[in-house]
Formats: C-alpha cells, sequence, structure tokens
C-alpha cells in the first residue's frame, strides 16, 4: 500500500497537516500524510473555539462538527469585575474530534494517502538536503523518500530541528496549558468567558468556553517562566476549587501552545513547517486553528507548484516564507507586542479598566463605546486585548 | 502537591527525574528542551540523559508535574 517514494509527505495529520496535503494532492503531488497517533482528532487538546470569518472561508461550514454557537466574550478582571462584549456570529466552539477527521477525509479525497499510527522518528538528509523521513510503523521502521517533507507536527515538532533550523520556545514565548470538560454546569451565556489575573493565570489567562448547555471547556495556560513553584494544573484545580466546586469531570487534558513572534524562516531546502510546528498561533489569545488552517493551504499550494515546476531547494521553497509573512506576519508580531505589554500590566491597572467598562450599560457596549469609554480614561490597551479576542 | 518542586528550578537543575505516570504525553517539554533530547512517541517518552544539560526548562513548562528538577 505504501510506496518507496512521494512527492510530498507531511509529518502530522492536525488541522494544518491535513489542509496541507489537501491542497498538495489537489495541485496534482503525490501525497503521504503520516499521523503517529491512532486516531486523527484524538486526543483533544483544545479549547476548540474558532472564529467565524477565517473558518468560513477555508472550509465547508458543517453542523456535525459545530457543537456551539458564539455571541460574545465575557472578561472577568482579577478581583472579579466582569463585562460582555457582544458581536453578532463572533464563532463556533468545534467538535474538533470530528472536525479533525473531515480535514483528514478531505485530504484522503483529494487523492492523497493518510495513515495513522506511522511515527516519524527522523529525516533523511543529502548533504543538506531533506530527501524523506524515517518512519516507525507497529511491525517496524521503513525509509520513505520525498521531494519535500513538510512538518505540521504541532507543539512538539522536530521536523525543523532535524533539519538544523531552531524551532524550540522560549520559556516566555510558550504557554503550558491543563484543561478539563466539566458536564453537569449552568451556563446562562453564549459568550466565551475569559478570566484575567496574576493569581489566576500568571502570564495567560483562564478560559470557560461553552460546549452545549451542561457541559464547557475549562481550562487555563500560563507563561512558562512564571510557574513559580506551581504548574499549569495546580492553577486549574484552584480555579475548579473556587468557580466549579460541584462539577463532573468528563476529560482532561495537557497542552501547550507557541506564544511567539513569527519565525525568520518556515522553510528549508526540501522542508517546510506550518501551524503550531512553525509558530503559527495567536501569541496573544493562544488560538492556532484558524492559522493552521489558512497557512495548510498555502503551504499545500506552494509544494504543489514546486513539484510541478520541477524545483523544491531552499531557494524555490523561500516563496513560502515570504507569502506566510505578507498575509499574516504583521498580524501575529502585532499580538506579540500586545501579549508583551498584557503581561506586564499590573492587576490593579486591569481592575480600574474592568471597572470603567462594567458601568456602561449594556446596549451601549458595542466595540465602539467600549473604545470611546477606554480611550477617554486608560489604560487604551483593555481595548486592544479585546478586539483580539473578537477577530 | 511535588515534592521535587521549588522556585530554584528556574535555571539550572542537579538533577532531572520523570514521573511516567503523571505524563500526558502532551510534548510541551519537547517544545522547549533546547538540546532537543527528548522523543515522544504516542504514548512512550524517553529522555537522553547524557545529551540533556540540566537546563531547568522542561520542568517549569510540564503542566502536570511529570517532568521534575531535582535543586542543586
Ligand atoms: C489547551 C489548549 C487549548 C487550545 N484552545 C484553542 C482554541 O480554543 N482555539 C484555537 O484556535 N486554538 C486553540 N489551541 C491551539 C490549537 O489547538 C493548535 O494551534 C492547533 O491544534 C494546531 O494545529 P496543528 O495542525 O498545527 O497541530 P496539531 O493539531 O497539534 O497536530 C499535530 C499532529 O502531529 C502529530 N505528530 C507530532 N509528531 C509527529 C511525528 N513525529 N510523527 C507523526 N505524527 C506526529 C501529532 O500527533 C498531532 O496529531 C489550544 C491549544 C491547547 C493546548
Ligand atoms: S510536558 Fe510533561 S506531561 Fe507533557 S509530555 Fe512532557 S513530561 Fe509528559
Ligand atoms: S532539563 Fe533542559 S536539556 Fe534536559 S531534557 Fe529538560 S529541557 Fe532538555
Amino acid at each position: 500500500m505504501i510506496r518507496d517514494a512521494y512527492d510530498v509527505i507531511i509529518v502530522g495529520a492536525g488541522p494544518a497537516g491535513s489542509m496541507t496535503a489537501r491542497y498538495a494532492a489537489e495541485g496534482g503531488a503525490s501525497v503521504l500524510l503520516l499521523e503517529k497517533d491512532r486516531d486523527i482528532g484524538l486526543p483533544v487538546r483544545c479549547a476548540e473555539a474558532v472564529g467565524a470569518k477565517t473558518l468560513a472561508s477555508y472550509v465547508e461550514l458543517n453542523p456535525s462538527w459545530i457543537a456551539h454557537q458564539l455571541s460574545g466574550v465575557r472578561f472577568t478582571s482579577p478581583n472579579g469585575i466582569t463585562f460582555d462584549v457582544m458581536t453578532d456570529n463572533l464563532g463556533y466552539i468545534l467538535n474538533r474530534r470530528i472536525f479533525d477527521q473531515e480535514l483528514g477525509r478531505k485530504a484522503a479525497q483529494a487523492g492523497a494517502t493518510v495513515l495513522t499510527r506511522a511515527y516519524v522518528c527522523g529525516l533523511i538528509l543529502r548533504a543538506d538536503q531533506v530527501c524523506g523521513v524515517k518512519v516507525r510503523f507497529p511491525d517496524g521502521e521503513k525509509e520513505i523518500a520525498a521531494k519535500i517533507v513538510v512538518g505540521a507536527d504541532g507543539v512538539e515538532s522536530r521536523v525543523g530541528r532535524w533539519a538544523g533550523m531552531r524551532t524550540n520556545f522560549a520559556l516566555k514565548d510558550f504557554e503550558s496549558c491543563y484543561q478539563v470538560m466539566l458536564g453537569g454546569v449552568s451556563l446562562e451565556t453564549n459568550c466565551i468567558h475569559c478570566y484575567f489575573g496574576h493569581d489566576v493565570a500568571p502570564g495567560g489567562y483562564a478560559w470557560v468556553f461553552p460546549k452545549g448547555a451542561d457541559v464547557a471547556n475549562v481550562g487555563l495556560g500560563i507563561a512558562a517562566d512564571r510557574s513559580d513553584g506551581l504548574n499549569a494544573k495546580d492553577y486549574l484545580d484552584r480555579f475548579l476549587e473556587k468557580n466549579f466546586p460541584n462539577a463532573s469531570i468528563l476529560a482532561c487534558v495537557a497542552g501547550g501552545v507557541p506564544a511567539a513572534k513569527p519565525l525568520k524562516k518556515i522553510h528549508g531546502p526540501g522542508v517546510m513547517l506550518v501551524g503550531d510546528a512553525a509558530a503559527h498561533t495567536n501569541p496573544l489569545t493562544g488560538g492556532g486553528i484558524s492559522n493552521a488552517i489558512a497557512a495548510g493551504k498555502l503551504c499545500g499550494e506552494v509544494a504543489a507548484r514546486c513539484v510541478k515546476q520541477g524545483g523544491w531547494s531552499e531557494a524555490d521553497l523561500a516563496v513560502y516564507t515570504k507569502e506566510y509573512d505578507a498575509n499574516w506576519g504583521n498580524h501575529q508580531r502585532n499580538s506579540y507586542r500586545l501579549k508583551e505589554a498584557v503581561h506586564h500590566i499590573k492587576d490593579e491597572t486591569l481592575n480600574k479598566a474592568a471597572h470603567i467598562l462594567a458601568d456602561l450599560p449594556p446596549e451601549k457596549r458595542t466595540m465602539l463605546d467600549v473604545f470611546t469609554t477606554t480611550l477617554s480614561h486608560e489604560p487604551g490597551i483593555l481595548i486592544d486585548i479585546m478586539r483580539s479576542f473578537l477577530s | 502537591m511535588n515534592p521535587f518542586k521549588s522556585k530554584s528550578e528556574r535555571g539550572k537543575i542537579h538533577e532531572l527525574r520523570f514521573l511516567p505516570e503523571r505524563c500526558d504525553y502532551c510534548g510541551c517539554c519537547v517544545a522547549v528542551c533546547p538540546v532537543d533530547c527528548i522523543e515522544l512517541e504516542a504514548a512512550k517518552l524517553t529522555v537522553d540523559y547524557g545529551a540533556c544539560t540540566l537546563c531547568g526548562n522542561c520542568p517549569q513548562a510540564c503542566p502536570v508535574g511529570a517532568l521534575v528538577g531535582v535543586a542543586a
């Protein structure tokens, strides 16, 4: 079933890898998509929130993977002041197990060969050119040649490092997360709910994302350099004790999110990186689904084009880094600057701003009203934070 | 609570210990290891202790305290 050589081999079947596979195959390349886990879509290391606009422009919406519709964001300040900002058709909570599987299926439909329980344990290198992968299957190892290898291997990516790129994250640019799926909770809102504060989640935030009438993804991320003897799970235990003392835990999961500037290079000789592997996440919100999908499409298209034109040297693939940066680079750099600012903001400042906003009558809490209100006070930064969460 | 954890973990450590029963195979440790000496197959984690520089990054990043640094 598996051949000895493909045009494009993609490591990792998350959203980034499956989109890359689909568009490389649609562009005419022979494609192999390898996933180390036994199921695409499991485990779900994600709070599953995604903005409506980006999603709709990259995939056909399908009710089978939309768990819940969102119409706003609720912010809670360190001292517990809460206010909502509502927007129509803000986004969705996905059912990522089904969503990821659907993207994998779309790649297969486009002609890619998809395989699970296939752990890529190294690259085949000739001089410095990447020429294929070493794969560990349950029944033994095999080398498979490729013109282009795509590292879509998520936050734990090693493909870039095997190819000589430095893609490990600095502690301050990495969010260490723990999440539970709670059952038996009563949620009266269609808002995603974000809690800030040094004691809640230092260098990050806690989230309660409703997945249905009585189910929610509840988790938090802390900047890895701020853990001070407590890890993400310790902080979440504390948060649950305070906010949901009687809820049931239906699932729990650990995970990490890059919160970094765009990498200078997401390509090398015969190799490209995409999704979390390429730090394609919003450094402030930690959102990475839409970025993974968007960059995956670009990556797949570039791969197919280069195969067709017969060149996959470092110079040939440079167009990928260039196009990513042109489309999303500035947005990521801005979010990074905001993240840096937010991480240094004092709890008292956030409390003060929340107090001002909470006094606005609900019907005046459109982005514009909130904007003018915060501008006439300070800190205006709160506005930028909210904008990030609402985009 | 974690008997090995302490503030002095920020920075160099004296010894690295892996507690497999706590591990969720999430890959945070791999993501922050500067010398790429952690291997994570689907549900199997291996540290190459010979290559580890005891930099202390992975105990900081691990969300559940499965990698712990013993302070010097
Ligand atoms: C707790 C948490 C909450 C989050 N919440 C949100 C949210 O609400 N909204 C949002 O937009 N984003 C969220 N994110 C981020 C989002 O989950 C990621 O950005 C997204 O999954 C990235 O997709 P990807 O395809 O790049 O990587 P992944 O989805 O991680 O896929 C990578 C795949 O590669 C496989 N793999 C790795 N190494 C190998 C190997 N050597 N061989 C074969 N296969 C390999 C892995 O098994 C995995 O399936 C969250 C992340 C975490 C941790
Ligand atoms: S970070 Fe911790 S839980 Fe995650 S894989 Fe490493 S040791 Fe296991
Ligand atoms: S202590 Fe540092 S070098 Fe050693 S495994 Fe952890 S991150 Fe890698």
